[in-house]
């Protein structure tokens, strides 16, 4: 039942957020130029998508919009802590990207990419030794396929270069 | 001659040889721990062999596929878990199989067959893209705007769930191919003002976040446990092959002209040809009620069937340029990469590269047969291996493979974007797929839509002026409105 309605709720957002940017790639394709001579030009292709996005995006949210009311409307307990904590797990690989883009360039990238690594498999549950000794041997991969093979200039890090 | 030998030299090299094995042994991996499809292998993959030249590159993805797509068998036969949603047609059957203490028996027969339905798949591609190829010359414009709708349609209505969810999918993609210079005006459209953009939305990163960081997000919010593997392994790997095959040698030849027929369709792809076979094969059988007790007749035929599709799905992607699936959409982003574009040309100029592409088509099938045998061996320790090990180390390889397309941070945030849509996306129930079809054919579509409306002065009846273009387009309309038409039939003769 709490899946139906999170399932519902999905839909009438998604639907809501692709109608907005359906509308936005609308408005902004009105600016494009047209080929000279035509009425039609750069704005066509775009306009058809944008209208075709804003109406079934529309579609669908109003579609779903009754029974997300109906969901708004009963009280349920909600339980916070495992909400955040829900929330944190699935936006745990979201934050390691973003810290993996803010610490590279002083890291250095093999070292934050075994962090990474490292991280993400002590919060699965993988024991210490294993999540190291996984880390490791992915950062020495890594610089073996795409460091050494493929000549990929990965940051190597300020603390690393000085 | 001097073609072929040519041909044969691109693939027989050292380099070529060693790039198929390994594609090979990674395709093995991936696919035989569940959760991991054949799309994330391939989409894994297309950072490294960015690097490589065409025919390598060709061979790492073309094998990777074929192979992932069999060692979706393996999860299924130990744990009843299909690898790949290829197999999830017979898993049942597979696991029934090996509960008998068969598994590697079990395998056996499909890793023959699946050679021999992928190989046959590709005897259809050798001689069927060249006559189509040579019957494509003939296209304008028109004909190719139709044919690259007709492609997306039918990802579109072949896709499960609903319909609306799938077209909104699409013209996600569709929106995401027309960001950077237009063909037509050469002005920018949706490039904010970011030099990066201009040469439009780089594929990979959103391959890449479509398939790969949206399963790593999916594995974090709710990890699997590690299954154990119960059933008890004695037989040899090719010891029920034999037998199996003269006696069900009428359903290979069927799965595999099955498969290679549902692959050529746009947008069907090996896991609709399973299905398919699967009750073919239920129906025609002459003990129909031993299908779900560990039946090899059923195992015989799927099993050549979903590895002929992939082949076969090869013919639209390489002769007009339209994906069949997933896979092939990505691989005719790579083709664009390296200057090979797909079209009737390719076949038509003939020349070493067609040669070893066919070449290509055939060793990467034959690799599977010593390489799934080793995988087989290694089955119980592949199934074994948690996710919980493998999604970390898929992370980081995305963060690398995504980085080291331009060496840009942009592509890193662009897959990182790509993940979280595609995941909020999934969790509503709207399709990935159409998402990738529609970023890699929307180019395709709108120069042959605009280069069509120039030549016909704006005028729409224009495109039902030829006869095959007026097919296409009717085709099209059809299946647009055949599921309205079918609701109308139903209401219509629903009793009141």
């Amino acid at each position: 039942m709490l899946n139906r309605s999170s399932q519902t709720l999905g839909e009438c957002f998604s639907g809501g957020v692709v109608a907005a940017l359906g509308l936005f790639i609308v408005m902004e394709a009105q600016g494009f130029p047209t080929l000279p001579g035509q009425r039609y030009g750069a704005a066509l292709f775009p306009l058809i998508i944008g209208y075709a996005m804003v109406v079934g995006g529309a579609w669908l949210a109003l579609a779903n919009l009754r029974p997300v009311m109906q969901c708004f409307t009963v009280s349920r307990p909600v339980n916070l802590k495992a909400t955040a904590l829900n929330f944190h797990r699935l936006f745990l690989p979201v934050w390691l990207v973003i810290g993996y883009l803010l610490l590279a360039d002083t890291l250095g990238a093999l070292l934050t990419l075994a962090l990474l690594v490292a991280l993400l498999m002590l919060v699965s549950g993988v024991r210490p030794w294993l999540a190291l000794v996984m880390a490791l041997l992915t950062a020495a991969a890594i610089w073996v396929a795409f460091v050494y093979m493929l000549r990929v200039p990965l940051p190597l890090g300020t603390l690393v270069n000085g | 001659m001097d073609a072929i030998l040519s041909g044969a030299e691109l693939v027989f090299n050292l380099q070529t040889l060693v790039v198929i094995l390994a594609a090979a042994a990674f395709g093995m991996f991936v696919g035989a721990i569940p959760g991991l499809t054949a799309t994330m292998a391939v989409a894994l993959l297309v950072p490294v062999t960015y690097f490589m030249a065409p025919i390598p590159a060709i061979a790492a993805m073309v094998t990777t596929a074929a192979v992932t797509i069999f060692a979706g068998d393996i999860p299924g036969a130990y744990l009843r878990i299909p690898g790949t949603p290829s197999s999830a047609a017979y898993v049942d059957e597979a696991y029934a199989f090996s509960q008998r203490g068969k598994a590697s028996e079990c395998l056996g027969i499909a890793l023959v067959c699946s050679v021999t339905g992928g190989i046959v798949g590709t005897l259809v591609l050798i001689f069927v893209a060249p006559s189509l190829a040579e019957f494509a010359l003939n296209f304008s414009a028109f004909e190719y705007f139709w044919l690259a709708l007709l492609g997306l349609s039918c990802a579109v209505f072949i896709s499960p769930g609903s319909h609306l969810k799938a077209v909104l999918s699409l013209c996600i993609g569709l929106s995401l191919a027309t960001v950077g210079l237009d063909s037509t005006t050469g002005s920018p459209r949706f490039t904010f003002g970011v030099t990066d953009l201009m040469g439009g939305v780089n594929f990979i990163p959103v391959m890449i976040g479509l398939f790969a960081i949206a399963e790593v997000m999916r594995f974090t919010a709710k990890p699997a446990d590690t299954q154990a593997v119960t059933v008890k392994d004695t037989g040899s790997v090719f010891g029920e092959v034999k037998p199996s095959l003269r006696k069900y040698w009428k359903s290979v030849l069927r799965g595999s002209g099955t498969g290679s027929l549902i692959g050529v369709l746009p947008g069907a792809g090996s896991d609709i040809a399973a299905w398919v076979s699967y009750a073919v094969s239920r129906k025609f059988s002459r003990t129909p009620e031993k299908f779900g007790s560990g039946h090899s007749e059923g195992i015989v035929e799927t099993s050549s069937s979903n590895n002929a599709a992939v082949s076969g799905s090869w013919v639209p992607a390489l002769v007009f340029g339209i994906p069949g699936d997933t896979i092939t959409a990505v691989v005719i982003g790579v083709l664009y990469m390296k200057g090979m574009n797909p079209g009737p040309a390719i076949f038509m100029e003939g020349g070493s590269m067609v040669y070893a592409l066919f070449m290509v088509f055939i060793v990467a099938n034959l690799v599977m047969l010593p390489v799934g045998y080793v995988a087989i061996r290694l089955g119980k320790g592949f199934v074994a291996t948690p996710t919980r090990i493998v999604m970390p180390i898929v992370l980081a390889f995305c963060i690398v493979g995504a980085y080291s397309i331009n060496n840009s941070t942009v592509d890193v945030m662009l897959m990182l974007g790509a993940g979280v849509a595609a995941y909020g996306l999934g969790r509503a129930g709207f399709p990935a797929a159409p998402i990738i079809l529609g970023l890699v054919l929307g180019g395709m579509l709108e120069k042959s839509f605009m280069s069509a409306m120039i030549r016909s002065n704006g005028d729409l009846l224009a495109f039902f002026s030829r006869p095959i273009s007026a097919s296409l387009g009717a085709l099209v309309i059809m299946i647009w409105l055949l599921p309205s038409l079918i609701r109308l039939t139903r209401w219509a003769t629903a009793p009141r």
